[in-house]
């Protein structure tokens, strides 16, 4: 009796402090997208209505904006190059823990993922903090190739060697919690060049997008189905090519041969009054003030729908 | 399937649980298979290799028993013999042979590139055994051919020894194995701990060996020496931890393989560092080789030739290429030396710099990539420069977070061996308070995790943002 009472403490404190370790190595982002840690930190069912999507997300709707001006608690749950099957397990994950009446797709990763896996970088932001689950489990077996998938399960085989550079950062978050709580919105501030409305190749052309991309955009519909909150897919205001909205134009069509609300602010210049010279950080995304126009406007608009 | 990797902690976890949940009988029928399981992941076609020795070594054992004559025992025994060592030649010599035999008679024979079976130089020399110990009656005949096929294939060893002889495994195999909580914690004491030699010493200090020996001409004089005493523990760790591994391995189902190597280092003569070091290895060839050659029985000429031959073919089984059959040369000659001079210091400390100083020449051999590079590096070794020694170190390749963590694991390591040398460090451990054995357990476990040598690695700059 006292020999398992001693392997099921040593199995115990293993378990612990191995969790310990992987938060304390874990890479702790470079401040674009939201912390995965600072979703867990958000109250139980307080979010109203969220954001999923890449950095068109993060960087477009301003949640603080929205809750003044709806009361509706906002959360931008978006990870850079965010693919639509990270979505489709982020949108699983948030359902643990929330029950929004809102949930907003923005679709720019669909128009622009060419492959059927992202870049290292992507999967880790997005993957490397979320909570050990089934969830996640079946997220890495989805969206990581076979032989790295160890590495994710595990991130600590991935960062163990970080422990020639822990800083205080690391240190604080397994002492002291998080300390960012930004509602996940990035305010981009810095113009590096300056564009023009006409550079927006809008058509009538359709192209195709992603066989795997279609595939987790049924399942994001059917996981919506009998659900308490509205599904909405988006276009946030972006500087598209001719090719990049002919995809868009297969998405619009798709999602609306399915009955589901597909809105393009691309299309809405005129309605939104963005000035594309002043108002974007880059071709896709707005700046501060760009975002402050689109979620002013994204407000009128949620009101109607 | 090697052992520092994911996939085989989650097969021995797996075959761990499956042996002890079914019947004490059929145990040894679960290692059979997760043998072969385990020798299918390093070349499936190769099991096909693996059941023809062990088929051959059951028939010839069968048949060497059955027989009553002496004179056709051993005409079978050398059959027997003759087949497995062309087995050897086919696989692992023959395009070194053709080679040498290009070169002596400037000819261009030229043959397809062989791939090596893993771990044969293992299996075949355990499997060899058999039919010899049955010819010399010093093993009863194993009757039961999943029993043996068991003996010839168990996964911990196959494909790094220890080579168990089948006087003393068939004894074990034919045994039934209860659950032992003390087996167990040795077991996974000696894993871990052969772990963390693997992963966090011997992995690390290859970076930088290897970094020094594949560009040599950039290297000379300090960094070469370094280099050259790291190789000896590099060799040292990452041989011992695959024994000690394989070991665990084996205890924790019950089984005790030989303790392959008893700190080597500190030993007083040549003769006595090979009574430390490879000790399987050591034994098979002084029992199936030195002894049948006529060991040291038939005068002190006869004697030293043996040695010779001996560790000639020894340099040959490590590799086939001319830098090993050198350095088992010199081993040899070094064994000779010692026998003819016969003198040594009465300061112990001495005999055992002395010993390790000429271990370390001949591992220059063992190490180099040719003949040439060892040319290069006696000549560079003594081009010494004490300006700026600090830069001169870490252009082996290490930072200084590598060196501050490889002196705190070597002088473990040197601790336990002391330790070891005066008494049994696993009864030590065993014998100590509980809570004392779940720190040892942990600390080794999070010491791997944290400064072991693996995985994809993290390179900040691969995380620069992306401008999406």
């Amino acid at each position: 009796m006292k020999r398992f009472f001693y392997i099921l403490i040593t199995i115990l404190l293993f378990l612990f402090i191995f969790d310990k370790l992987t938060l304390l190595f874990v890479r702790k982002g470079n401040g674009y997208g939201t912390d995965v840690l600072d979703f867990y930190a958000q109250k139980n069912n307080s979010i109203d209505i969220v954001f999923l999507g890449s950095s068109h997300t993060y960087s477009s709707f301003n949640p603080y904006i929205i809750e003044d001006k709806t009361n509706l608690n906002g959360y931008d749950f978006a990870t850079q190059q965010q693919p639509i099957w990270i979505t489709y397990f982020y949108l699983k994950e948030l359902l643990k823990y929330q029950d929004p009446k809102y949930v907003i797709i923005d679709v720019h990763m669909l128009v622009s993922m060419n492959s059927d896996y992202a870049y290292e970088q992507v999967n880790r932001d997005a993957i490397d903090k979320m909570r050990f689950s089934l969830n996640k489990i079946s997220m890495i077996n989805k969206c990581v190739k076979k032989d790295e998938r160890a590495a994710y399960y595990f991130n600590i085989i991935k960062y163990h060697s970080r422990y020639k550079e822990l800083s205080d950062n690391d240190y604080d978050t397994i002492f002291k919690g998080r300390t960012v709580n930004n509602k996940g919105y990035i305010a981009l501030k810095y113009k590096n060049r300056i564009f023009d409305y006409d550079e927006v190749g809008i058509n009538d052309d359709i192209m195709e997008i992603g066989k795997k991309s279609e595939v987790y955009l049924d399942k994001i519909i059917r996981l919506s189905k009998n659900k308490n909150y509205k599904l909405i897919f988006v276009k946030t205001p972006a500087i598209y090519s001719e090719v990049e909205y002919s995809k868009l134009n297969y998405i619009n069509k798709y999602l609306t041969d399915r009955g589901e609300i597909f809105i393009d602010f691309v299309k809405k210049n005129d309605e939104l009054d963005l000035d594309y010279k002043k108002d974007f950080y880059d071709s896709g995304h707005l700046d501060k003030e760009g975002s402050e126009k689109f979620s002013n406007y994204f407000v009128k608009y949620l009101k109607e729908v | 399937m090697i052992f520092n990797s994911l996939s085989f902690i989650l097969f021995f976890l797996i075959t761990f649980i499956i042996y002890y949940i079914v019947s004490k009988k059929y145990r040894y029928i679960v290692l059979l298979i997760a043998s072969y399981v385990f020798y299918a992941f390093a070349g499936f076609k190769y099991i096909f290799l693996l059941l023809f020795i062990t088929l051959l070594s059951y028939l010839f054992g069968f048949l060497i028993n059955k027989i009553n004559d002496k004179k056709k025992k051993k005409i079978l025994l050398f059959i027997f013999v003759i087949i497995n060592i062309i087995c050897l030649i086919y696989f692992k010599y023959l395009g070194f042979f053709v080679n040498v035999f290009n070169k002596m008679f400037f000819s261009s024979f030229s043959i397809e590139k062989i791939v090596v079976p893993l771990g044969i130089s293992f299996f075949v020399l355990q499997a060899m055994t058999y039919p010899i110990d049955v010819y010399r009656g010093s093993v009863f005949v194993e009757k039961n051919f999943l029993r043996f096929a068991l003996f010839v294939s168990f996964f911990p060893q196959i494909l790094s020894g220890p080579i168990e002889k089948s006087k003393i495994m068939l004894p074990q195999f034919r045994k039934e194995h209860n659950f032992n909580y003390k087996n167990i914690f040795y077991g996974f004491i000696i894993m871990l701990y052969g772990y963390f030699q693997k992963i966090v010493v011997a992995d690390l200090l290859a970076c930088g060996v290897n970094n020094v020996f594949d560009n040599l001409k950039d290297y000379s004089g300090i960094p070469l020496i370094i280099a050259v005493f790291l190789y000896s523990f590099q060799i040292y760790f990452d041989f011992c931890s695959y024994s000690n591994i394989a070991r665990g391995c084996a205890k924790v189902f019950g089984f005790d393989l030989t303790n392959n190597f008893n700190n080597p280092y500190f030993a007083d003569s040549i003769k006595n560092f090979w009574g430390r070091w490879h000790i399987s290895l050591s034994s098979w060839f002084k029992e199936y080789l030195y002894f049948p050659l006529g060991g040291n029985r038939k005068g002190s000429l006869r004697t030293y030739f043996n040695i010779i031959v001996v560790f000639l073919i020894s340099g040959l089984w490590h590799g086939a290429n001319y830098t090993y059959i050198i350095w088992g040369l010199l081993h040899g000659l070094y064994q000779v030396i010692e026998r003819v001079i016969n003198k040594r210091s009465r300061y112990k400390i001495i005999n055992v710099i002395v010993t390790y100083l000429l271990v370390v020449f001949a591992w220059i051999f063992f190490r180099a990539n040719t003949i040439s590079d060892v040319g290069y590096i006696l000549i560079n070794i003594f081009k010494v420069n004490f300006v700026d020694l600090k830069s001169q170190l870490l252009s082996i390749g290490f930072d200084i977070y590598d060196l501050k963590l490889l002196f705190v694991s070597i002088i473990f390591i040197f601790i336990v061996d002391l330790i070891k040398e005066k008494k049994n460090i696993l009864n030590v451990v065993y014998n100590s308070p509980s809570f004392f054995k779940v720190a040892v357990v942990l600390v080794l476990a999070f010491w791997i995790i944290i400064f072991g040598h693996y995985g994809p690695g993290f390179d900040n700059s691969q995380f620069i943002y992306l401008g999406y």
